[in-house]
């Protein structure tokens, strides 16, 4: 176990390192004179000559990128233009938005998602299980900004159910005003939930040992409960894990539409200010998240299942 | 294809079945041919559009604005007065455009990467596989925004992003596959008649190995349009007063209470869209998984 864990945390440093060279390169990509791009309006020669010494926009690229790391090793991440500040206080307040709102999706999502799968699964090949999953494919391709609007005005605006902007004023409150955009985000990751629990539940469904207890007579509840889905819940954590990325999409489309002050309406809104060591900073952080939680996944996984790590 | 197909029967070497469009759509299951009749009827309507609606997609009336769906208007109208029915058959044009060149650039860049990996193997491969980790780190939709926020907001910037973001999936797709069936007889053999590596990579191996890609194409197709429509909702793809049906929908988002047409259809347009592609997608992925059985 313990070979396995320093395995994988080894394994996670080249990958920040490329990481770290893909968010460096990605100001390289802005078209002309980096410094007047940054500077948009407010530019003047004098200024630009400032910026483009500061950011060593003269020196070889290797040489801008080890200055660059340098200061990201210091913990400087860069000054937001726009906020006249370091990037990282601004970032960091905007986390807890983010992680709540994908804390809450993936719980709501796994609400709708278990009780379909496990049904489908048991009634494998009949008419409930193609209706789920005529129902799974057609909410695959709807667009979460479409859904939140939608979502926003019927379950918002009609019922008057749930509040459809702003973050609330914490707490409970936060929960409650958070509860549509999570909606959104779980309806739009359900599917594939759905669809990798279902045959994993009906692999398990197969074993031995629930052959075993099928012929040891234990009560269908038990069987269900005890034996499968704790078997198929496990393989779910993977799952989740390798579909964050495409539910970190999913809160900043839901951010900006819902008004939420997380990490992703602060990307959409630092690319209209033109603010590019946020949108460097966003991206770094949102890439480091993902290594995190892979990381973290893959471990416990390892921990529950120890034949994963034996397997090494 | 074929003649080489009829060259590696004569052989008794493994052959896949010739995947012609009309076996494909002949062969059993109704998704599948659901789904396809449906995409051929979606881009007939798209290319055929003028003769389909008597409005312009751009011409403004502002006497009509924000009419509710009826005979003269089947989808309503937008606050510029524009017919919403037009807009989405018109929109069908670009984000239809946006799905197939949002899979073709990456499907070919994966295919090449992940045959030189799988083929090669060694520190080719290892190189290859570590610059894979790095970009599936990035959330996609994360990665094509910071992009296109360099670059600047448009379509040309969109298909740059997407290109450089989406081909890892294809490449760890395609090098799998490469892993597998380099082994086989037929590799062998073509290895014992001293073919080059290039004929033996793209002639002989990629037939064998492209099928699962080609079904991972089809979902990606439905997140390229996702994208597409979502970078345009967010002012970030193609600039209005293009009828993209992302654009559309940010257009009658102030409207959404009074008229909700204006946001309703090209939504429904988009779902339409990726019910279909999944399901040839599904009907692909059931028809490959029995053919693999058969062999």
């Amino acid at each position: 176990m313990a070979r396995y864990v320093v395995y994988r945390l080894l394994q996670t440093i080249p990958v920040l390192f490329g990481v770290s060279v893909v968010v460096f390169l990605l100001v390289r990509l802005i078209p002309g004179n980096p410094a007047i791009a940054i500077l948009g309006s407010r530019a003047t020669p004098e200024l630009v000559a400032r910026v483009k010494d500061e950011l060593g926009l003269d020196l070889p690229l290797w040489q801008q990128y080890l200055n660059w790391l340098g200061n990201v090793m210091r913990l400087q991440f860069g000054i937001s233009f726009f906020y006249q500040s370091d990037v990282a206080p601004i970032t960091f307040g905007r986390l807890p938005i983010t992680l709540a709102l994908l804390i809450y999706s993936t719980l709501m999502a796994l609400f709708i998602s278990v009780p379909l799968a496990t049904i489908a699964a048991l009634r494998r090949g009949g008419f409930v299980d193609q209706a789920i999953r005529l129902l799974f494919t057609a909410t695959l391709g709807i667009p979460s900004f479409w859904l939140a609007i939608i979502l926003a005005l019927v379950l918002g605006v009609q019922l008057k159910l749930f509040p459809i902007a702003g973050p609330g004023n914490g707490g409970l409150d936060t929960v409650w005003h958070l509860t549509l955009p999570a909606l959104t985000i779980a309806l739009s990751i359900s599917p594939i939930l759905a669809r990798s629990l279902r045959s994993s539940l009906i692999e398990v469904l197969g074993s031995d040992p629930i052959t075993t207890g099928r012929a040891a007579g234990l009560r269908r509840p038990t069987l269900l409960w005890s034996y499968t889905l704790r078997n198929s819940l496990l393989p779910l954590i993977t799952v989740l894990a390798l579909n964050l990325g495409w539910m970190i999409g999913g809160t900043v489309i839901v951010e900006q539409v819902f008004g939420l002050p997380g990490l992703g309406s602060l990307l959409l809104t630092s690319i209209s200010s033109r603010d590019y060591a946020i949108i460097q900073f966003v991206t770094l952080v949102f890439a480091v998240l993902v290594i995190l939680v892979n990381l973290v996944a893959d471990l416990s996984y390892a921990f529950l299942d120890p034949r994963v790590s034996l397997r090494r | 294809m074929t003649a080489m197909n009829r060259i590696q029967r004569a052989r008794g070497l493994p052959v896949r079945p010739v995947r012609s469009f009309w076996q494909l759509l002949a062969a059993p299951g109704w998704g599948r041919r659901i789904g396809i009749v449906g995409m051929l009827l979606i881009t007939a309507a798209a290319i055929f559009a003028p003769f389909l609606t008597p409005y312009d997609p751009e011409a403004l009336d502002l006497a009509t604005g924000l009419q509710a769906p009826s005979a003269a208007h089947w989808f309503g109208t937008n606050q510029l007065g524009q017919d919403i029915y037009t807009r989405v058959l018109y929109g069908a044009r670009i984000d239809l455009l946006i799905g197939t060149v949002g899979v073709s650039i990456p499907f070919v860049m994966g295919i090449v990467v992940g045959l030189v990996a799988g083929w090669f193997g060694g520190w080719v491969d290892g190189l290859i596989g570590r610059i894979v980790d790095v970009v599936v780190a990035f959330p996609f939709l994360v990665l094509v925004i910071a992009i296109v926020a360099m670059l600047g907001p448009g379509l040309v910037n969109f298909f740059i992003a997407v290109s450089l973001v989406s081909w890892v999936a294809y490449a760890r797709i395609i090098r799998g596959e490469t892993l597998v069936a380099k082994n086989r007889e037929y590799v062998l053999a073509a290895r014992a008649l001293g073919y080059r590596d290039t004929r033996i990579m793209f002639r002989h191996l990629l037939p064998n190995a492209i099928a699962p890609a080609v079904v991972f194409a089809m979902s990606d197709f439905i997140l390229d349009i996702l994208a597409g429509a979502s970078l345009g909702f967010f002012g970030l793809g193609v600039q209005p007063p293009a009828p993209e049906w992302g654009v559309m929908i940010a257009e009658g988002r102030n409207f959404v209470i009074t008229a909700p047409w204006v946001v309703v259809f090209p939504g429904l347009a988009i779902i339409t869209v990726g019910l279909f592609v999944s399901l040839i997608g599904d009907g692909l992925a059931d028809w490959v998984r029995r053919v693999d059985a058969r062999e």
